[in-house]
C-alpha cells in the first residue's frame, strides 16, 4: 500500500517517527488533563431547605462506583443537630444528563432506609451506584410532622478503563502478531530451502 | 509488497461493461497527478489514523461522561452520522482512508500470511457482515455502548482485533470485503453515490497483464478483490487509486453520476444486500422509537404482553418486530408484484429490495441529522476540554424546527429516488409490461416507509451527549 511506500521512501524512519509522536501526544495529553471534579469539596455534600441544613457524605470522601457507605447529618441554622423518625435516601440516574441512551437499564429509583449514627442528627447507612454517570441522590426526612427532602447531584466516575479487558484484547493482538510472524518466517525458510 | 497469489485468468476479449458516460474526472491534470501521486491516499490514512488512535485513547482513559467525552463526540455526533453522507458524495472512500484498513495494511505488511479467502468466507461473508451490524446495533440498545465511552472504546478495540487477526491472516483488504461490519451498510449506501470508477473497454481489450487486479511490482492491485474491466458495482470499490496508478494503459475512468444510477440496473441481485436494506429501515425505525417519549409506553405494554420486564427480552423482541415488518411489507409486495411480473417471491424480493436503499439512506442521515445538528458543538467543546478549555451553552448548530424541516425534505428525496429506482429496476428487468403492476405494490410499501419516517421524526427526539 502506498501509506507504507512512504515509510519505504524515507529510508524506514517515518514509522517509527510516527509511532514515537503519538507516544509524545499521548503523555502530554494526560498531564493536561483537566482534574475530573466528581468529588464534592471537602468530601462534603450540603443543602439548605427552610431552616434545616442537611449534609451527605461518602466514606472515603466521595462516592464510587458501587457499595458506598453514606452518612446524613440534619441539623438546624444554627448548628443544633435535628432528629428526624425517619431518614431515607432514594437513588436515582438522572435521565437529563444521560440522555440519549438507548439502554433503559438501571433507570428505577432505590430507596434506602438509614439507620441512626453515633452522633445525634446523624443518619447511616449503605447505597449502591450501579453504573457511572450522574445520579440524582434524594435525602427524605420528618421534623416535627413535616416531610421534607433534598436532592444531592452525584456523579459516579467510571473507575477507570477496565484493564482485564484492555490487557486480554492487547494480549490476543500480540499472541496473532507473534504467531503469524512466526509462520511467515517458516513458510519463507521453506520456500527458500 | 508483492501479493502471492496467482494472477487473473483467463483474459478474456468479452466486453460486460458499456462505455462509460460522462466526463472521465482523471482527465483534469491536478486530479489526475493527486491521484497518481505516492502521497494519495496515504496523507488521508495518516490523519485519520492519528484522529482514531485520540478518539480511542479518549473512549478508554478520557471522562466517563459521554457528554464530556471527545472521543464519544466525535464517533457519534461527527463521524457516524456524517459516513452516510461520504458514501453518497464519494461511495466507499472512507472505506480507502478508515483506520481499521491502515492497522490491516501494517500488519499485513509486517507479518501478514497472505492466505488466500476462504471459500466459506466468499459465500458467506455478506452474512456475517449483516449479522455483525446487528449484533452492535443490539448491544448499543442493552449495554448502551453509544453513552458509555468506555463501552465504544472496547468495541473499537475488539473490532481492532478482528483486523489484526484478518491483516495477519488473509491477503489484501479481507476485512473489509467480507467481515467489517461496515461494510455491507457501505456497500449498499456506496451503490447511490456520485462518484463511478470503470475501465475503458477498448483499451482492456489489448491488455495482458491486468496489472489493476495484480499490481506491476511498485503498487499492488486492487485491495477490494475487484477487477475493474468486469467492475460493474462501486458497492466495493474505496478509491484507493492503485489500479489508476498501476494500469499501463491509462484505461481507468472516474465519473460523477447520476445519485443511486447504478441502483437501476442491477443486473445480479443477491438476497444478503436486499435483506439488508430492508433491515436497515426496520434498524432506523428502532432507532428513532427508542429516543422518543412514546418508547416508554411501548416498552411498558411489551412488558405487560411477554409478563417480563428484563429490558434484555423486551429490546430483542422490539428489535425482531422492527425488523421483521420491513421484511413481511416488502414480502407482501413482491408477492403482489409477482402476479404481474411473473417472477417468483424471492427474485422479487431481491431485485427490489435494492429499492429501498435510496429510502434507508435519507432516513438514516435524517436521524443522524438531529444528533449532529443539535449536539454538533459538542465536538468542539469536548476537544476544547482536552486542553482545559471549559465551554458553556448550547450544543445546537441548528434549531429543532429547522432540522425537522431538513429530515422531512430528505425523506421526500429519498422517496423520489426510491420510487424511481422501483420503475427502473421494472423496466429493466420486466420490460414496458406491467409496469404498474409490478411498480404500485412497492410504491405502497415506500410510502409507507416514508409516512412512517415522517411521523417519527416529527416527535421530539433525545439527544446523546
Amino acid at each position: 500500500m502506498n501509506t507504507l511506500r512512504i515509510g519505504k521512501f524515507a529510508g524506514g524512519r517515518v514509522l517509527p517517527a510516527v509511532v514515537s509522536g503519538a507516544m509524545v501526544l499521548f503523555s502530554l495529553l494526560a498531564f493536561t488533563r483537566p482534574a475530573l471534579a466528581n468529588d464534592p469539596v471537602g468530601g462534603q455534600l450540603e443543602q439548605v431547605t427552610g431552616a434545616t441544613r442537611v449534609t451527605m457524605a461518602f466514606d472515603g470522601g466521595h462516592a464510587t462506583r458501587g457499595l458506598n457507605g453514606v452518612t446524613v447529618n440534619l441539623r438546624d441554622s444554627t448548628g443544633v443537630a435535628l432528629e428526624s423518625d425517619t431518614v431515607k435516601v432514594t437513588l436515582r440516574m438522572d435521565p437529563s444528563a444521560n440522555m440519549g441512551s438507548h439502554s433503559m437499564l438501571n433507570l428505577d429509583p432505590r430507596t434506602v432506609e438509614m439507620g441512626r449514627g453515633m452522633a445525634r442528627g446523624e443518619y447511616t447507612g449503605r447505597v449502591e451506584f450501579t453504573d457511572p454517570g450522574m445520579w440524582l441522590v434524594t435525602a427524605s426526612f420528618d421534623l416535627s410532622g413535616k416531610e421534607s427532602e433534598v436532592t444531592f447531584d452525584v456523579d459516579i466516575a467510571g473507575g477507570g478503563p477496565n484493564w482485564l479487558i484492555l490487557g486480554g484484547l492487547g494480549g490476543a493482538m500480540a499472541l496473532v502478531i507473534i504467531v503469524a510472524a512466526v509462520a511467515r518466517k517458516r513458510k519463507s525458510r521453506d520456500l527458500a530451502s | 509488497m508483492a501479493i502471492a497469489e496467482r494472477p487473473v485468468l483467463p483474459i478474456t476479449n468479452d466486453i460486460p461493461v458499456s462505455p462509460e458516460p460522462g466526463h472521465n474526472l482523471l482527465d483534469n491534470g491536478i486530479i489526475a497527478r493527486a491521484v497518481k501521486s505516492r502521497w494519495y491516499p496515504g496523507v488521508f490514512r495518516v490523519a485519520t489514523g492519528a484522529v482514531f488512535a485520540l478518539v480511542v485513547y479518549e473512549l478508554l482513559f478520557g471522562p466517563s461522561l459521554a457528554h464530556e467525552n471527545f472521543g464519544t463526540a466525535a464517533t457519534w455526533v461527527l463521524w457516524w452520522p456524517l459516513i452516510p453522507v461520504f458514501f453518497i458524495l464519494m461511495g466507499r472512500f472512507w472505506c480507502g482512508i478508515c483506520p481499521f484498513g491502515t492497522i490491516n495494511d501494517l500488519v499485513q505488511k509486517f507479518v501478514g500470511n497472505n492466505r488466500p479467502v476462504p471459500k466459506l468466507l466468499k459465500t458467506y461473508g455478506i452474512w456475517v457482515i449483516d449479522a455483525m451490524f446487528l449484533a452492535i446495533t443490539w448491544s448499543d440498545h442493552v449495554w448502551g455502548i453509544v453513552e458509555s465511552p468506555a463501552g465504544s472504546g472496547v468495541l473499537l478495540l475488539i473490532l481492532t482485533t478482528g483486523v489484526v487477526v484478518s491483516g495477519a491472516l488473509f491477503q489484501r483488504r479481507t476485512w473489509c470485503r467480507y467481515l467489517c461490519f461496515l461494510g455491507g451498510l457501505s456497500g449498499n449506501y456506496s451503490r447511490t453515490g456520485m462518484v463511478r470508477l470503470a475501465s475503458t473497454p477498448a483499451k482492456c481489450s489489448k491488455c495482458t497483464v491486468a496489472a489493476c487486479y495484480n499490481g506491476n511490482g511498485k503498487v499492488e492491485g486492487c485491495p477490494m478483490f475487484e477487477f475493474p474491466r468486469k467492475m460493474d458495482s462501486m458497492s466495493q470499490c474505496n478509491f484507493c487509486g492503485n489500479c489508476v496508478k498501476s494500469c499501463p494503459n491509462n484505461s481507468i475512468r472516474v465519473t460523477v453520476r447520476t445519485p443511486s444510477e447504478e441502483l437501476w440496473g442491477i443486473r445480479r441481485p443477491k438476497l444478503a444486500e436486499a435483506s439488508l436494506a430492508v433491515v436497515i429501515m426496520g434498524i432506523v425505525f428502532v432507532q428513532n422509537i427508542t429516543m422518543l417519549d412514546i418508547w416508554k409506553t411501548i416498552l411498558a405494554w411489551i412488558e405487560n404482553a411477554t409478563s417480563t420486564d428484563n429490558y434484555v427480552v423486551t429490546f430483542t423482541i422490539t428489535m425482531a418486530i422492527a425488523m421483521l415488518i420491513p421484511i413481511a411489507l416488502l414480502t407482501g409486495s413482491a408477492l403482489i408484484a409477482g402476479k404481474s411480473n411473473r417472477d417468483s417471491v424471492l427474485q422479487n424480493f431481491a431485485r427490489f429490495g435494492y429499492a429501498i436503499i435510496p429510502l434507508d439512506v435519507a432516513a438514516h442521515v435524517g436521524h443522524n441529522l438531529f444528533h449532529l445538528l443539535a449536539e454538533g458543538k459538542s465536538v468542539a467543546f469536548t476537544a476544547l476540554e482536552l486542553f482545559g478549555i471549559q465551554s458553556q451553552g448550547s450544543t445546537a448548530i441548528l434549531d429543532n424546527p429547522t432540522i425537522q424541516g431538513l429530515q422531512f425534505m430528505l425523506i421526500g428525496l429519498g422517496l423520489a429516488a426510491s420510487l424511481y429506482t422501483a420503475y427502473r429496476i421494472t423496466r429493466t428487468n420486466y420490460g414496458a409490461q406491467s409496469v404498474f403492476g409490478t411498480v404500485a405494490p412497492y410504491a405502497v410499501l415506500l410510502l409507507l416507509l416514508s409516512v412512517a419516517n415522517i411521523l417519527l421524526f416529527s416527535m421530539p427526539m433525545e439527544m446523546r451527549m
